[in-house]
């Protein structure tokens, strides 16, 4: 049964890529937060969730997941908050030095944030967690081949936005 | 599909990473919540199914806790078996047991009243006496008499008798059965004697 010492260590281990992945979905900051205390309590409440777990970090990501499909149900009451969120672009990476490297990452975040969000998390698991399709598949619970055209549709949407500002910086 | 530049490029732009004060208000909310703390403000129903849930991911996989279990069912199976097999014996052949035999205990009554004639049986062939203080066994709950043409007339008595030297009879309707218990001869106190049936009528 995990006590406190690995509920720390699930924390250090994966808060960074949770973090990331449940930013990259709500585009909010305070919904992220949410998101992440709403995953790590649930672990700690429920222990048995982790036994017999061979991927701890894609089964964290799939809770993050599964919490983020309600935080949208949510959103839809909120109209308010969604055409906000629609107006803003969030800082999702870390700032650049080079000016050049932040116009980029600006772009990157603003074109993510124009893709549907089936998408985008599929983008960011197979970027940024380094998922094969059949782990993407797995964790958001989607066949295969679903998981393989999001992927191939959100990156050519990114590549037709950046081209210009990545053959530059190229 | 090996990712090309431009998603080699993508893939290198880091993410911003939770801020500090996060991880203390996060693992103070996830301690508060954890099982040990939440044990003593589940009650009622929640509380059992919360248990047995517990228990019950304590215990997969080890198989010692499943064998006890299922041991402790065969066990009250084979208990419940062996007393309805008792109250099915109480009825006539080929009959199932009355709603009397059926009742709780009678099976339990019949088996203890074996018990004690036997036992009566080995004190007087051992000691040649019947001075025993054994406990009374309660009468077994009879089933109520059905009408007086079904009822079967005999002649006899139908009571066995027994005397304190081994020997017994008795009259089963117009039967007589006699049985004696011979001794071998030399015999010690533990010899294994012998016995004659007599029948008659």
């Amino acid at each position: 049964m995990p006590g406190d010492a690995d509920i720390e260590r699930l924390y250090d281990t994966h808060a960074a890529a949770l973090y990331a992945f449940a930013l990259s979905l709500t585009r909010d900051e305070t919904e992220t937060r949410d998101l992440l205390q709403e995953v790590f309590v649930k672990v700690a409440r429920r222990p048995a969730l982790l036994h017999g777990v061979r991927d701890e970090r894609g089964f964290l990501l799939r809770l993050v997941h599964n919490a983020a499909i309600d935080v949208f149900r949510r959103r839809q009451h909120r109209l308010a908050a969604t055409e906000r969120l629609a107006g803003e672009t969030p800082q999702v990476f870390l700032p650049a030095e080079s000016p050049d490297e932040a116009a980029f990452r600006d772009a990157l975040a603003a074109a993510l944030g124009d893709l549907p969000p089936e998408q985008r998390e599929v983008l960011h698991l197979k970027l940024w967690e380094g998922l094969t399709f059949e782990g993407i598949a797995e964790t958001l619970g989607i066949p295969l081949n679903t998981a393989a055209s999001r992927y191939r549709y959100g990156l050519d949407k990114l590549r037709k936005r950046l081209r210009p500002l990545y053959e530059e910086l190229s | 599909m090996k990712p090309d530049d431009f998603e080699q490029r993508l893939a290198r732009v880091p993410w911003r990473t939770p801020p500090e004060t996060w991880r203390e208000e996060i693992l103070e909310a996830a301690r508060s919540a954890g099982p040990t703390r939440r044990a003593g403000t589940a009650s009622g129903w929640g509380g059992i199914v919360e248990g047995c849930a517990r228990w019950v991911g304590r215990v997969r996989g080890a198989w010692v806790p499943w064998g006890v279990l299922a041991g402790a069912w065969a066990l009250a199976l084979l208990l419940h078996g062996l007393e309805a097999g008792g109250l099915g014996e109480a009825g006539a052949p080929g009959e199932g047991p009355s709603a009397a035999d059926l009742r709780p205990g009678a099976g339990l009554v019949e088996a203890a009243r074996a018990y004690r004639a036997q036992v009566l049986i080995l004190v007087n062939h051992e000691e040649g006496t019947s001075d025993l203080d054994l406990p009374a066994i309660p009468e077994a709950p009879r089933p109520a008499p059905g009408p007086r043409t079904q009822r079967l007339r005999v002649p006899g008595d139908g009571i066995g008798h027994g005397s304190a030297h081994g020997a017994g009879w008795g009259d089963f309707g117009g039967v007589a059965l006699v049985v004696r218990g011979v001794a071998p001869e030399g015999g010690g106190g533990n010899a294994v004697g012998t016995a004659e049936v007599e029948v008659s009528g």
